[in-house]
């Protein structure tokens, strides 16, 4: 039997796959918790062997922190993130921490149980890429790494002079990158684009 | 007949010289035992010495000179030139015995001389002296920054005392320091040629008798690292006002974007509202839609009047959370009662909470925790205790530690751990009664 933990500050979400893992009967929930930083602390109770683990959780916690620190405390123990959000670096991130898999809540291909099985059998599941997420005109595939970091700085309300220094560009660069997506998006006002960004997910604001 | 005589004649020269070299060894060494009334074998063997060097300086003499001898002279003559060598020998190693044991003596021997001298030898101006001042014995530094300091010869301890005691400059050198203790007063000067002088005075007893010590010391190397460490101690205490004032900015604009927040939520939350009405009123309501509307706006006013509230629930229940998962893995968590509902909120309290459990747990094998406090003027103390083993060898703070102990400093307090009867850590915060600070 393996015992899963659910990590989601959402009742709904922790509803929605405790019951779909419950029609397995070689499967069983043995704990919900909201917050990603007590899931370390779960851990240590070693009656654990996979963790579902959203990424934005309760009290401001990194699930792909904690999923670092657990992987380097506890490496038996198997970590699929899950997310409802396309942000564009969280898939490089994940597996940077050591996960075993990703799913996406809204656009994955394959479902939690069949991911669940194949990370169980020893196998690495992560989707090729990021879904591709309408915005305006263009679709989330179609930005460079750089634009997305600029994208970020710009919800996070940094100037333009701020942007340039801390991505050791020049002001004029910020702006190249910046008319770049509103041509692509089709956006004319920096802000509507900026929004339509936070509010597909693909980036998160700090402050929300 | 003279024995002597078969010797060739530069033998006798040498052999002459030998028995002088050794008169010359031992006559100095006889006189000075004799001098110092040092009684004992080497004045004894030195004195065998001293006659046998007599007695062969004569025959030889009246072998070179041919003379003839009498008495006890003319007996020694006879003997054969094999004794006398024998003789000289054996006179040359007294000499040498004599004269190597004595120098080793006076390597490790003290008399009054070699303390003397090395009273004059010190650094710093020593004066024993009665009590009416006058002195019994001073070095010589001492007369040399006596004179220093006054500008005139060191003649009467306790006038040069008075002097240093009365006078704010003296010959051009400043009194800049007093100190006192039950048993010795200390002034400190700074002399005209850069250096520091410190002048100590106490009574001492010796052998039932009160003198005075007096004692001058130069201790411009002291005072300038004293200085060195006051100008540091100051910049540390500036640096500290200003983790201080860093704090509070930081506490301040943590607030402020915790109030951003808010007004987000509320802006985004009204938008919607008010797009929903103007859409609703742009068709022609029902008297039962409008209800729905008026209810959703009041629904509305309700969640931001309670908007702290539903943060203080949302507080409640993430410690609730903790609470539960300690339980989980097996860890009583208790909290003393009466403790700070709005510290207890604190993000950062949890997350020390945590860690103390993650830690207890993992290293200690705890299976209890308890949380307490006491309030302090100005500050709150908070001790997280857990029945665990105690570590073993030196601790160091790392990982999550570490940044809980960087967290808690930003916010002007401290963190330290107690490894007594059991492990614990303890946090100081900045508290008012009635509200966090």
């Amino acid at each position: 039997m393996t015992r899963i933990l659910i990590v989601d500050d959402s009742r709904q979400s922790q509803f929605f796959l405790k019951s779909i893992i419950e029609t397995d009967s070689n499967l069983s929930v043995v704990a919900t918790i909201a917050s990603a930083a007590n899931a370390e602390m779960y851990c240590l109770g070693r009656t654990v062997d996979l963790i579902l683990m959203d990424i934005c959780t309760a009290d401001n916690a990194s699930g792909l922190v904690a999923a670092k620190k657990i992987k380097e405390n506890y490496p038996e123990i198997r970590v699929i993130m899950v997310t409802s959000m396309p942000e564009h670096s969280f898939l490089g991130k994940a597996r940077e921490a050591g996960c075993e898999g990703f799913w996406y809540k809204e656009y994955g291909e394959e479902d939690i149980l069949t991911v669940i099985h194949q990370v169980m059998e020893g196998k690495k599941v992560f989707p090729k890429e990021t879904p591709a997420i309408s915005v305006g005109l263009a679709k989330s595939t179609e930005f460079t790494e750089r634009e997305y970091e600029v994208v970020q700085m710009l919800a996070d309300g940094l100037s333009r002079q701020e942007i340039a220094d801390r991505l050791d560009i020049s002001p004029r660069t910020v702006r190249f990158y910046i008319e770049e997506l509103k041509t692509k998006t089709g956006h004319e006002d920096t802000m509507k684009m900026v929004a339509d960004f936070v509010e597909q997910k693909l980036i998160i604001n700090n402050l929300i | 007949m003279n024995s002597f005589v078969s010797i060739p004649y530069p033998m006798q020269l040498f052999l002459i010289l030998c028995v002088l070299i050794s008169l010359i060894c031992i006559l100095p060494i006889f006189l000075l035992l004799c001098k110092e009334k040092i009684w004992g074998g080497k004045l004894v063997l030195s004195l065998v010495g001293l006659v046998l060097a007599f007695l062969e300086l004569c025959v030889l003499r009246c072998t070179l000179l041919r003379v003839s001898a009498q008495g006890l002279l003319a007996i020694l003559l006879n003997l054969p030139w094999v004794t006398h060598l024998g003789i000289i020998l054996f006179l040359v190693a007294i000499s040498v015995h004599v004269l190597g044991s004595e120098i080793e003596y006076r390597k490790h021997y003290f008399n009054s001389r070699s303390i003397r001298e090395a009273m004059d030898n010190m650094p710093l101006g020593l004066c024993f002296g009665d009590l009416r001042g006058y002195p019994i014995l001073t070095n010589r530094s001492m007369y040399r920054m006596a004179e220093e300091l006054t500008g005139e010869t060191f003649n009467n301890s306790k006038d040069f005392w008075l002097k240093i005691k009365r006078s704010k400059e003296l010959n051009g050198n400043q009194k800049i320091n007093i100190y006192a203790t039950s048993e010795e007063r200390i002034y400190t000067f700074a002399m005209k040629n850069g250096r520091i002088y410190q002048i100590t005075k106490r009574n001492v007893e010796v052998y039932g008798k009160s003198f005075v010590q007096m004692i001058v010391s130069d201790i411009t190397l002291q005072h300038e690292l004293y200085q060195d460490t006051l100008s540091t101690n100051e910049e540390l205490m500036e640096q500290r006002v200003e983790m201080r004032d860093l704090a509070d900015r930081l506490i301040q604009s943590n607030h402020e974007e915790e109030i951003l927040r808010y007004k987000i939520r509320i802006h985004n939350e009204l938008g919607q509202q008010i797009l929903a009405t103007a859409k609703a009123l742009s068709g022609e309501p029902t008297l039962e839609e409008y209800r729905q509307l008026a209810d959703a706006w009041t629904d509305l006013a309700n969640r931001f009047r309670h908007l702290d509230e539903e943060k203080q629930a949302k507080d409640r229940e993430l410690l609730e959370e903790i609470l539960s998962v300690a339980d989980m893995i097996g860890c009583k968590l208790q909290i003393e009662q009466g403790f700070p509902e709005e510290v207890l909120r604190l993000p950062i309290l949890r997350q020390a909470i945590r860690e103390a459990i993650v830690n207890a747990v993992r290293h200690g094998h705890a299976d209890a925790v308890e949380i307490g406090y006491t309030i302090l003027p100005g500050k709150i103390d908070i001790s997280i205790a857990n029945n665990g083993e105690l570590p073993t060898g030196e601790f160091h703070r790392k990982g999550g530690l570490k940044n809980l102990y960087e967290g808690i400093v930003g916010r002007g307090g401290q963190l330290s751990t107690e490894c007594k009867d059991c492990f614990t850590l303890r946090i100081t915060l900045p508290y008012t009664q009635g509200g966090e600070e």
